[in-house]
């Protein structure tokens, strides 16, 4: 298979800030590729380098061997794009909008058009200012969707999206990866790039720190368990234990374990002590990536875990 | 690696130097302007109150100046005088012959009209412009009343009047000095007052009228209109006899009571109270308005009928109506779409203008041929003669009609930049499409709107003389109608080639400014008595009188070339620039 999308040292500075570094990195055709970091990391600046909307500072980021800015024209005729804040004009429909753009852009299908938004369930009879949030992305779901482009680039598209609509969204990711076609999706959401994707490249101020297949990724995976005892609990009980990074006591008869990989031991340890309960943490990226990529290179650095974003 | 032990969150990875330097300039510059949403507000006005403050002050300063030249001998303060007879529409004939009777007859109403256009922006946009960008939501997340909020914001906008007010007079004052005319410092400050109070009166009729409507941009249209009625009403009040009562509806009726720059005349308190009373009614009225309605609601909701039966479409119903909506096939058909309710507005108020200047035109002439013969006259009224048809309808219908002609296309070029502001067009730039093709598209429909301003105001102008009896040059009024179309699009490009680079609200304030520049540099040319050189390089001196003499076409080939060179420079950085 070739490369689609392929980016080489691209790097986009605004001014004297920080943008994205010598970020390189390619992505075959008929796979979906997550990109994963935290807020400000660079994901928005590389998204839209490729779109064209930001020219380079230097680098190249080329789609199907075009150009990503100088020939942005024929490069937008095989993607369909989300942008990270879909705005429109606020006096439009939902129709009005997803219609201007399908004629703007030309062979779309009515039919599957329709069928999206069916899917999605969106009344695209409102004006788009009358939209939530989550109704918004809709539309620019739909519009990303409706021409079955090749490539498909979304900025963050689950975000306000409600649980079933996101699951309606995974569904689309794995038809369009049956159908051969490629997605690059965007995401601060670790669990949703280990449901979704085939590749992660996770970037962090502005550098890609790591590419590699999800199965690899699971190292990344923590757990942030608060067990609970019936009587005083110790810190010490687990502290030691391997694959704990750090144990304390938030309570007098809770003990919160940080943990990555398997924890046999730990749940041994809880059943050894009498636990009664154990309650369990989603970390949140921003956690694992001071963990992993800190600045003081890899020590245990954020103890609170955060709760799931959904 | 395994510890007992609570870690720390690495508060380095954002203490920052910058950081630490925005937190300082914060807390230091920041306590007192962003201590309350007065100072806030106040802060926000803080470019038109010195942009619109010393523009009117360096204008009345000006004029004032000059105006020794103008009066300079009884014979010519008599001319001045029984012109201004005549040209009751524009204001009170008093005094003509003094410097302050002929400021306060020719400046009097155009300058609380200019200061109004920023009075009805700022009232409309008041609690309307925080609402649509959703900013609103946070600030009455605080603590704070939403009655004291707005009670806050109106301090702040009544403050800022006066301040331009002060700026008024201060110009005043060193006018008069400079022809050493004695004005006094009370009377001066008392006439920046009177401009205060009917802009004050606008700016709350705005700000009432945004609570019953969904957007700023709605309420200014109709505050606007109302403002110009309210100057048609006051000039044919004046103008007709026995129409004396149709001025008190007016509110620049209580405005002209008072005309503290002619000695003797002075000023009225009555009047001036009841134009604050006016002003502050319409403002105490909005608060509690404000206060009970939903926030990006509409006030006294329940008296507007919902659509709440409207049958839902079903998708397919939705898609096939909106794919054969004209205006979903192009970039250029959906501006054509998006402006349109806005353009057709203008052109009817364009035209509206034109019929009703064009239309008293004969009425003029006749009663006042017996002086128009006097060359002081002409000179007085922009070098036109006034005796002639012609001479007459160019000094009294494309003298200040060019400049409005002007200020749509300018606000209707806008409509880009200010897309570009909004990031409204990011999806749309991922069609395949080349950028230069959508700014061409967008940038033809400018050009359409323009040619229809032209179209109307000769239909206007031709309309009125065949109903009124007037003989006319068709012709000649045709070239004076579309001799205005490369000023509109000079205008026009310039947005075009700034917008993208620069925000659209600087844009718009450099682009406005020049047009202002330009038209007084041609306006008052007997007075400022510039340089050849620097009176060429004003667009209306280069539009000179089409209508006496013509297209001048060596100038409108230049401006077209000029304005083909912005659309390139536009075209091309909108092209080579990252996307806002």
């Amino acid at each position: 298979m070739a490369a689609i999308v392929a980016t080489n040292a691209l790097t986009k500075h605004y001014g004297s800030s920080r943008g994205i570094i010598d970020v390189t990195f390619a992505i075959e055709e008929g796979e979906v590729f997550g990109f994963l970091g935290p807020n400000g990391a660079g994901k928005t600046t590389t998204i839209r380098s490729l779109m064209g909307m930001l020219r380079p500072t230097s680098g190249t980021a080329t789609i199907n061997g075009l150009d990503c800015w100088s020939q942005s024209t024929e490069v937008h005729r095989l993607v369909g794009y989300l942008p990270g804040e879909f705005s429109f004009d606020p006096k439009l429909t939902g129709a009005q909008i997803i219609e201007y753009l399908a004629h703007l852009r030309g062979g779309v299908d009515q039919n599957y058009t329709r069928q999206l938004i069916e899917r999605l369930e969106l009344d695209p009879s409102k004006r788009f200012r009358e939209y939530s949030r989550g109704n918004k992305q809709k539309v620019g779901l739909v519009q990303a969707f409706m021409a079955k482009p090749r490539l498909l680039i979304l900025d963050e598209p689950t975000s306000g999206l409600d649980p079933l609509n996101q699951q309606e969204f995974y569904k689309l990711v794995a038809e369009t990866r049956a159908d051969g076609r490629t997605i690059f999706l965007s995401s601060h959401i670790l669990p949703e790039v280990e449901h979704t994707c085939d590749r992660v490249g996770i970037i962090r101020e502005g550098r890609l720190v790591k590419v590699d297949e999800v199965a690899n990724l699971r190292d990344l995976r923590q757990h942030a368990l608060d067990i609970r005892f019936p009587g005083k609990a110790d810190a010490a009980w687990f502290a030691n234990l391997p694959d704990v990074t750090s144990a304390t006591t938030p309570e007098p008869n809770v003990v919160r374990v940080n943990a990555h990989g398997e924890i046999p031991d730990v749940l041994k340890a809880a059943a050894e002590h009498g636990a009664i309960a154990i309650e369990s943490h989603e970390p949140s990226l921003e956690d694992i990536f001071l963990r992993f990529y800190g600045p003081d290179g890899g020590a245990p650095a954020a103890q609170q875990a955060a709760s799931v974003r959904s | 690696m395994a510890t007992g032990t609570v870690s720390q969150t690495p508060a380095q990875t954002w203490e920052t130097p910058k950081a630490v330097k925005a937190i300082k300039s914060l807390k230091t510059s920041g306590s007192f302007w962003f201590g309350s949403v007065f100072t806030k507000s106040l802060r926000q006005a803080r470019t038109p109150i010195l942009a619109w403050g010393i523009g009117m002050g360096f204008l009345t300063y000006v004029v004032y100046a000059a105006l020794k030249s103008v009066l300079g001998t009884p014979a010519t303060a008599n001319a001045a005088q029984q012109l201004a007879e005549s040209f009751r529409f524009f204001g009170d004939p008093v005094a003509v012959g003094t410097p302050g009777g002929y400021f306060t007859w020719k400046y009097g109403p155009f300058i609380p009209l200019m200061v109004g256009i920023w009075a009805v922006l700022a009232g409309a946009n008041m609690t309307r412009g925080e609402e649509e960008r959703g900013s609103l939501d946070l600030l009455l997340a605080e603590p704070i009343s939403r009655t004291r909020a707005l009670v806050e914001k109106i301090g702040a906008f009544a403050v800022a009047l006066l301040i331009i007010g002060f700026f008024i007079a201060i110009g005043a004052l060193l006018g008069a000095a400079s022809i050493k005319t004695p004005v006094s410092v009370g009377d001066a400050l008392l006439a920046g007052l009177n401009i205060s109070l009917v802009t004050f009166f606008f700016g709350m009729l705005a700000l009432f009228i945004s609570q019953f409507t969904r957007t700023g941009g709605s309420a200014a249209g109709w505050a606007g209109g109302l403002m110009a009625l309210s100057f048609v009403v006051d000039g044919i009040g004046r103008a007709i006899n026995n129409a004396e009562w149709l001025r008190r509806l007016s509110p620049l009726y209580y405005y002209d009571l008072s005309k503290p720059l002619i000695p003797g005349y002075g000023t009225n308190a009555g009047a001036m109270i009841v134009l604050l009373a006016l002003g502050v009614i319409l403002a105490v009225v909005s608060v509690p308005l404000f206060a009970q309605r939903d926030l990006g609601g509409i006030a006294l909701a329940w008296l507007f009928p919902q659509e709440v039966n409207k049958p839902r479409l079903s998708v397919s119903q939705s898609l096939a109506s909106a794919n054969r909506d004209f205006s979903t096939q192009s970039v250029g058909l959906r501006a054509l779409a998006a402006q349109g309710a806005s353009a057709f507005w203008w052109i009817v108020g364009l035209t509206a203008y034109t019929l009703l200047l064009a239309g008293i035109t004969k009425t003029m002439i006749t009663q006042m041929s017996s002086f128009f013969s006097s060359p002081l006259l002409a000179k007085l009224f922009n070098g036109s003669n006034l005796a002639t048809n012609n001479g007459f309808l160019n000094s009294l219908v494309f003298s200040l009609l060019p400049v409005g002609m002007v200020f749509f296309a300018v606000v209707m070029a806008f409509g880009w930049a200010s897309d570009l502001d909004n990031k409204r067009v990011e999806t749309t730039l991922s069609a395949p499409l080349p950028r230069w093709r959508m700014l061409l598209e967008r940038f033809g429909v400018v050009v359409l709107f323009s040619v229809l301003a032209a179209f109307f105001v000769w239909l206007g102008v031709v309309v009125a003389a065949v109903m009124t009896g007037l003989s006319i040059d068709v012709g000649g009024v045709a070239a004076a109608s579309f001799g205005v179309l490369p000023l509109e699009l000079i205008a026009a490009g310039l947005v075009y080639a700034l917008a993208g680079r620069l925000s659209a609200y600087t844009t718009l304030g450099i682009v406005g400014g020049l047009v202002l520049i330009s038209f007084f540099m041609s306006f008052l040319k007997e007075l400022l008595k510039l340089p050849d050189w620097a009176e060429n390089l004003s667009i209306f001196q280069q539009y000179g009188a089409p209508l006496t003499n013509g297209i001048n076409w060596g100038a409108t080939i230049v401006m077209l070339v000029i304005t083909v060179a912005f659309v390139v420079i536009g075209a091309w950085q909108f092209s080579r620039s990252d996307v806002k």
